[in-house]
């Protein structure tokens, strides 16, 4: 049978471990009309499904895969895909997302999403073989990398056909910061999601799918995916070669001479090292044909290609190979004071391999070199545990992964529990927000980022919003158009930041939402109504630009036009939002941390910071736009109505946590 | 004979293939005079990547961390950056 609304395979998965059952439900329609998918609908099953107050490693913590109306059919990027959860590193939402073909592949068998409940008694993977589902024994598989699991359950099953989502050791040995790695190198990386999949005893899920997807209105999609494809194919970005240079690790170089790349756990902003740990010296140098896919590789129908794979011939890390990102090259480089690419690219692969989060393990790392430098922190293991030395960072990471010692079972926390835990001032020198640590973008340099990171519904994090309108200087004209202010396009400006960041972070929602890529929105800014301007501007008839709004409703059948597209989006941040209102969230925890209003000492940030007045003020204009209570940042009552969420209202009155 | 030490970020040194070098400088000599240096040095896909028809993509140039105008009189030991407009990482 077909559901109703195209785009959609139409059955949900729900797996409850302890029972080892598996029941296939049609999808609901109202969910999907209101969440769309991803991201939103994962949220709302959330909030609809998990009690408040357990324990992220109970059994009863719900684990939630998704993908959109928009996975695994034909567009521009259509290969991503979300998972949810209860946080065992911040204990509020927990959420992330990754790339590969392994979203697509889950739609092609038959389903749009999995919900996990319960703890298997003994390590089990969930098979999906189109109809064929089962949970089988993984008592093989327990204790194996991310790789090994991988690469066995492809030659147990239908090789590179099966497409396989895994844990790695750490996740089982307890490291609160573990990802669920997608086909061997996409990582759903945030937050410790990997960690919950482990507490349920669940090693992997395999996916082979031979179906097919069907489109509501075929030839309408046509034109509309041929618009988007010529507005990312002639986006200024994408013209220039942004991605497709050098993968992400382009912002190395580019980000230092910014003055945003944080060093030595913020202390600073510009590294002295940055061009040896670059992506024009992982091209140089590893990124030969001996590395595992020496072109780069892009995810599921993605003109983009921003990954990048390496290769370490000879010398200490002899045998290194696998992929790289910016974050995991800033979080074990410059942010550890690392200039050795290699002991980088070497720590960044171990980490994926153990299954954790880059950023995470290397943030964690780099809290404690400079916890010790400050004499807050005792070397107790004697690893010489300073900034700039490669061989402590990269023990650190097996440490951490295995818990083993003092402070491989501190790190294993990750950086703000484990700063907790040391007492005294520790927590100072932690870059936490709702207790998880900041990626790799000096938020005193990026005003539009580091008021992300306060805002962020899973912690400090720039991709609830990726507000590179600031970074890449937009014309002014934009700025002033789009979000009432020129500064909009000025990195160090506050002017214009809280609607930029606003439209963004419903737009953004959108995108996780659907199962397409951020790149395409915010990057190469291909999304209507960005092309649009920039064309009036140049006197250009003819712009193409990609339209969410004709996309998913050419796809599914629903009817959804731009104001509608921004509404559903801003009802995704509000549902998270009355999520994390019962995990105990408020106004006192939008914050940045203390680092950030320090000033940045040397570089083109000198001087910046990110004060409190400022930030309370930003707030105060966020709140009033998002119809938020000021003092407490409760969502009020008048915009549940608005936004058709009495369901939602009803719950959070009856708990009186609504104004 | 002074010097000015060029840097090549990105597609720039894959074209040039080298990531710096260092271009000997006279007495006046600017950095338009500089850019039509390297333009013949390294060809039509060099010139190519500024992208001029990129707007505010367009390569950018920064001198000693500064963005300048092409009639900027270079000193020596200034360091030039040649560079894409990026954000996406």
């Amino acid at each position: 049978m077909t559901f109703d609304y195209g785009g959609y395979a139409g059955k949900t998965l729900r797996i409850d471990l302890t029972k080892g059952k598996i029941i296939k439900e049609t999808q609901s329609k109202p969910k999907l009309e209101k969440y769309l998918g991803g991201r939103g609908v994962d949220a709302k099953i959330l909030f609809d499904e998990l009690k408040p107050n357990i324990n992220p490693l109970h059994s009863d913590n719900v684990l939630c895969i998704s993908t959109g109306p928009i996975t695994g059919l034909l567009g521009p990027t259509t290969g991503r895909i979300n998972v949810a959860t209860k946080s065992p590193l911040t204990d509020i939402y927990g959420n992330s997302n990754a790339g590969s073909d392994w979203g697509p592949e889950l739609k092609y068998a038959g389903y749009d999403n999995i919900i996990i409940k319960g703890r298997a008694p003994k390590p089990v993977y969930l098979c999906i073989d189109d109809e064929h589902v089962e949970l089988k024994d993984a008592a093989h598989l327990w204790g194996e990398g991310v790789f090994e699991t991988t690469l066995t359950l492809q030659e147990e099953q239908r090789g590179y056909d099966t497409k396989v989502a895994a844990i790695g050791p750490a996740a089982e040995n307890g490291v609160l910061f573990c990802s669920i790695i997608f086909n061997l190198w996409d990582a759903a990386g945030r937050t410790g999601t990997g960690t919950v999949m482990a507490s349920k005893n669940l090693k992997a899920i395999t996916v082979s799918g031979s179906g097919e997807l069907r489109v509501a209105d075929p030839e309408r999609y046509l034109e509309i995916v041929r618009d988007g494809w010529l507005g990312v194919l002639n986006d200024p970005g994408f013209l220039m070669g942004e991605h497709q240079a050098l993968g992400t690790p382009i912002c190395v170089n580019w980000g230092n001479a910014q003055g945003w790349l944080p060093t030595r756990n913020f202390r600073e902003s510009t590294f002295e090292g940055a061009d040896s740990i670059s992506g024009e010296e992982f091209r140089d140098k590893y990124s030969t044909r001996s590395s595992p896919i020496p072109g780069g590789r892009a995810c599921m129908s993605c003109p983009n290609r921003c990954k990048r794979f390496g290769r370490i011939e000879s010398g200490k890390y002899a045998g290194t190979r696998g992929s790289i990102e910016f974050e995991g090259i800033a979080a074990f480089g410059s942010k550890c004071g690392v200039s050795d690419l290699e002991a980088v690219f070497h720590a960044y692969t171990l980490s994926n391999d153990y299954g954790m989060d880059c950023v995470s393990c290397g943030n964690a790392i780099a809290t404690f070199m400079e916890l010790v430098e400050e004499g807050v922190l005792e070397d107790i293991d004697k690893l010489g545990l300073r900034f700039g030395n490669a061989d402590a960072m990269v023990e650190m990471v097996h440490r951490i992964a295995n818990k083993q010692d003092k402070l491989g079972a501190l790190g294993a926390l990750g950086a703000y529990k484990a700063a907790l835990k040391i007492g005294k001032n520790a927590v100072d020198y932690t870059t936490s927000v709702k207790g998880i640590d900041t990626i790799a973008c000096d938020p005193r340099v990026a005003k539009g980022f580091g008021f992300t990171y306060a805002i962020s519904s899973r912690g400090s994090d720039h991709l609830r919003t990726h507000v590179v309108f600031e970074m890449i200087r937009m014309p002014p004209e934009i700025g002033k158009e789009l979000f009432g202010s020129e500064g909009a396009c000025d990195l160090m400006s506050y002017d214009g930041k809280v609607r930029m960041v606003l439209w963004h972070e419903n737009l953004a929602a959108i995108t996780d939402s659907i199962g397409s890529c951020r790149f395409m929105h915010a990057s190469y800014y291909a999304q209507y109504p960005v092309p649009e301007l920039l064309g009036k501007l140049r006197n250009k008839k003819e712009v193409n630009s990609i339209k969410y709004h004709d996309w998913i409703s050419a796809a599914t059948g629903m009817k959804i036009d731009y104001k509608k597209l921004l509404e559903i989006g801003n009802r995704i941040v509000n549902i998270e939002r009355a999520l994390n209102t019962r995990f105990g969230m408020r106004r006192k925890d939008d914050r940045l941390p203390k680092k950030f209003s320090k000033p940045i000492p040397k570089g083109p940030g000198k001087g910046q910071r990110f004060p409190k007045k400022q930030l309370e003020k930003m707030l105060d204009e966020y709140y009033t736009s998002r119809e938020w209570d000021l003092k407490t940042g409760l969502i009020k009552k008048s915009e549940l109505i608005k936004l058709d969420m009495k369901d939602v209202l009803d719950d959070l009155d009856k708990k009186k946590l609504v104004r | 004979m002074t010097y000015v030490t060029v840097k090549y970020l990105m597609v720039f040194s894959q074209i040039t293939r080298k990531r710096k070098e260092l271009i000997p400088i006279s007495e006046g000599m600017t950095l338009q005079d500089l850019m039509d240096i390297l333009y013949v040095k390294y060809g039509r896909r060099f010139k190519k990547a500024f992208g001029e028809d990129l707007g505010h993509r367009s390569a950018l140039i920064t001198i000693n961390s500064k963005v300048k105008e092409t009639p900027y009189i270079l000193n020596p030991g200034d360091e030039i950056l040649i560079s894409h407009i990026v954000g996406g990482g």
